[in-house]
């Protein structure tokens, strides 16, 4: 069995010593930063990176997924003890989860995230290891213009999943566009938009965007809000479910891992879809709806196990494809470029290390959750009960130290600055950042695959159309693209993201 | 307020997007559309430019149309925000001039009054904390080439 051989060979890499050593740290950093009110999976990401540049690339990527994983868990914790979800995935979490602590219930909510979560993790694992080599060696036949149809097609679909006003979805995405293609054009060296700004000269970096956009933007909205911020947190106990709890949630576990898994394919947010498609699917389909929303554990083991499932499926399209289907995908492209990774189909065959490397690592890191958050769970409390007037200057320092530890430079902190206010203005008209930092990053590499289908083709436009695979993609594109605009499918789409 | 713009959300996103694609056209003019007969490094940047005043224009348009079903948010933070934006400006001014020793209390103290819960004292222990903590895990913990002291000569 080749997939045998390869997970065998990925156990292998993350099973030495170093390796475990960065996937538990990351895990924990993770889940503590992500433990802490107001911080998502992008901006604990982009805070840590630094703290990864001198690993080896592998060990590096093996620390940022866990440290991914460590801060979707907890979101989840928050989301179930104090109502406050760490990143939107987590948001349906909350409705259940949220009424089950009040009822005493904290601990089989807990259980119940952290066990969904387990078994979606496993699974995908699987699936991503039977499903990316196959999709590598389609990627392997992407010319140019199938790449530039393949990332149309990426950008459509994160506009039409993303939550709230599809219209300023789609304005955001265009922003981050253009400002991926600030500094110095590749192949004419020509520069834009730089004002003559050094540390732009070469190109914006992301991580700049993302801290200003998900790190500063978020704290400065928290604080708008302190008031109403439920900072007492009870006692947690009862951590194992009961008999019944275990049949209640079976069911909506292997659902919600189903459904995560394929949405988590599509490029676009997947898993945030599929956390509010699972509970939807739950409370349609439980003999008991009128419970949901008033402590049902289904409503937690559907959507938990979803997004991680999706979460974990999202790294599909980036490992074989170089597409990020999400911002945290984004950011993990950016760690992968500045290990000298060029993410795309070639990683598979010519780093088979590091890809399987990180596959085997994802499974490892959700028995490490598993294993280590349950009995740790009475210390991530006492965390949350940390007032955020205390939290937030420190994070700001973390913030402040970690753009700086990029690349050593006063003007991108100042810079990262100037993002948190326009990340604050983006938050106040409720323009979502997630299209915009996705934007960002395929911005450069759509122009460079235009350019470089038309040069290959003579400037004759058509290639995008003649190419069989560049077409279907097109014609996907433009079917989504109807479909969202079809009033009723718009209707059904803002009743997903309806949060009840 | 409440005068044409009825829905005042969508109205400002459309003004900041129209703003931002116009900024960016209107710097776009010395780049070159086509170069020779293939694409120049223009165009790319003006079509994604010129989508955006579109699509600007038209949530412009809804913000004087549509009627307004947003509720109410809470105010403004413009405390949260000044603080924020000043103290990461002046980190970044004393990290490399004064050191990470002044920079970390700085930012610190200066963002903390943020916060309606503020009070001096506690907020002070913090900041004096959190410099030690900051020195032992970058410093010395991870060896982050950060200047600590450089008026220490």
């Amino acid at each position: 069995m080749d997939v045998l051989d390869n997970l065998a060979l990925g156990f292998s890499v993350v099973s030495t010593f170093d390796n475990l050593g960065y996937c538990l740290i990351g895990v924990l950093l993770g889940t503590l930063i992500g433990v802490l009110p107001g911080l998502g999976p992008v901006a604990t990401i982009a805070m840590l990176l630094p703290i990864t540049f001198t690993l080896e690339p592998v060990s590096s990527l093996i620390m940022l997924a866990g440290i991914y994983y460590g801060a979707q868990y907890g979101g989840s914790t928050t989301a179930i003890l104090i109502n406050v979800p760490g990143e939107s995935t987590s948001v349906v979490t909350a409705l259940d989860g949220y009424q089950m602590a009040r009822k005493g219930k904290a601990g089989t909510a807990l259980a119940t995230a952290a066990i969904g979560s387990f078994f979606a993790g496993s699974v995908a694992t699987v699936i991503i290891a039977f499903f990316a080599p196959p999709l590598s060696e389609l990627g392997l036949k992407f010319g140019a213009a199938e790449y530039f149809s393949l990332m149309l097609l990426g950008l459509v679909a994160c506009v039409t999943l993303a939550s709230g006003s599809l219209i300023r979805a789609f304005g955001m995405m265009l922003v981050g566009l253009l400002l991926g293609l600030i500094g110095t054009d590749v192949t004419s060296g020509v520069e834009r938009y730089t004002f003559g700004i050094d540390v732009v000269r070469e190109k914006l970096d992301f991580v700049i965007v993302a801290m200003g956009l998900f790190g500063l933007g978020e704290i400065i909205r928290n604080l708008e809000d302190e008031a109403t911020r439920e900072s007492s947190v009870k006692a947690v106990h009862g951590l194992i479910p009961s008999k019944e709890d275990f049949k209640a949630m079976a069911m909506p576990i292997l659902r919600g891992t189903g459904l995560g898994s394929l949405l988590g394919i599509l490029p676009g947010n997947g898993a945030l879809l599929a956390s509010f498609a699972a509970y939807s699917m739950e409370k349609k389909l439980s003999k008991h709806p009128e419970e949901f929303g008033k402590g049902a554990i289904a409503g937690v083991a559907g959507p938990e196990s979803a997004n991680n499932a999706g979460a974990q499926t999202s790294f599909i399209p980036m490992l074989t494809l170089g597409i990020p289907s999400n911002p945290v995908m984004a950011l993990m492209i950016g760690a992968m470029i500045i290990q000298g990774i060029v993410p795309g189909p070639a990683v598979v065959t010519e780093q088979p290390q590091l890809f399987w490397g990180i596959i085997a690592s994802m499974w490892v890191g959700n028995l490490m959750l598993i294993i280590l958050n349950l009995p740790l769970i009475g210390l991530w409390v006492r965390l949350l009960t940390v007032p955020y007037h205390m939290l937030f200057p420190a994070i700001l320092v973390f913030c402040a130290i970690g753009v700086y530890s990029l690349n050593n430079q006063p003007d991108e902190v100042m810079l990262t600055a100037g993002f948190g206010a326009l990340g604050y203005m983006f938050a106040r008209l409720k323009c979502e950042p997630a299209p915009l930092l996705i934007g960002l990053i395929l911005g450069p590499m759509m122009e460079e695959n235009l350019r470089r289908a038309m040069t290959l083709s003579h400037n004759d436009p058509t290639v995008f159309l003649t190419r069989p695979i560049s077409l279907t993609l097109i014609i996907c594109t433009i079917g989504m693209l109807i479909v969202v605009l079809l009033p009723a499918v718009r209707k059904k789409r803002e009743e997903a993201f309806q949060e009840d | 307020m409440g005068s044409f713009i009825r829905a005042p959300k969508e109205f400002w996103s459309g003004v900041l997007f129209l703003f931002i694609g116009g900024t960016f056209l209107a710097l776009s003019t010395d780049l070159r559309f086509f170069r020779g007969r293939g694409i120049g490094e223009g165009m790319f940047p003006v079509i994604v430019a010129v989508l955006l005043v579109i699509i600007g224009a038209v949530i412009v348009a809804r913000g004087v149309l549509l009627k307004s079903d947003e509720e109410e948010g809470h105010p403004i933070a413009w405390k949260a925000l000044a603080a924020i934006v000043v103290g990461v400006l002046l980190f970044g001014i004393l990290i490399r001039t004064a050191g990470l020793l002044i920079a970390v209390p700085a930012l610190m103290l200066l963002v903390s009054p943020a916060s309606s819960k503020f009070k001096i004292i506690p907020a002070v222990i913090l900041a004096v904390v959190m410099t030690g903590f900051c020195w032992l895990v970058f410093i010395k913990g991870l060896g982050l080439p950060i200047p600590v002291a450089p008026w220490l000569g």
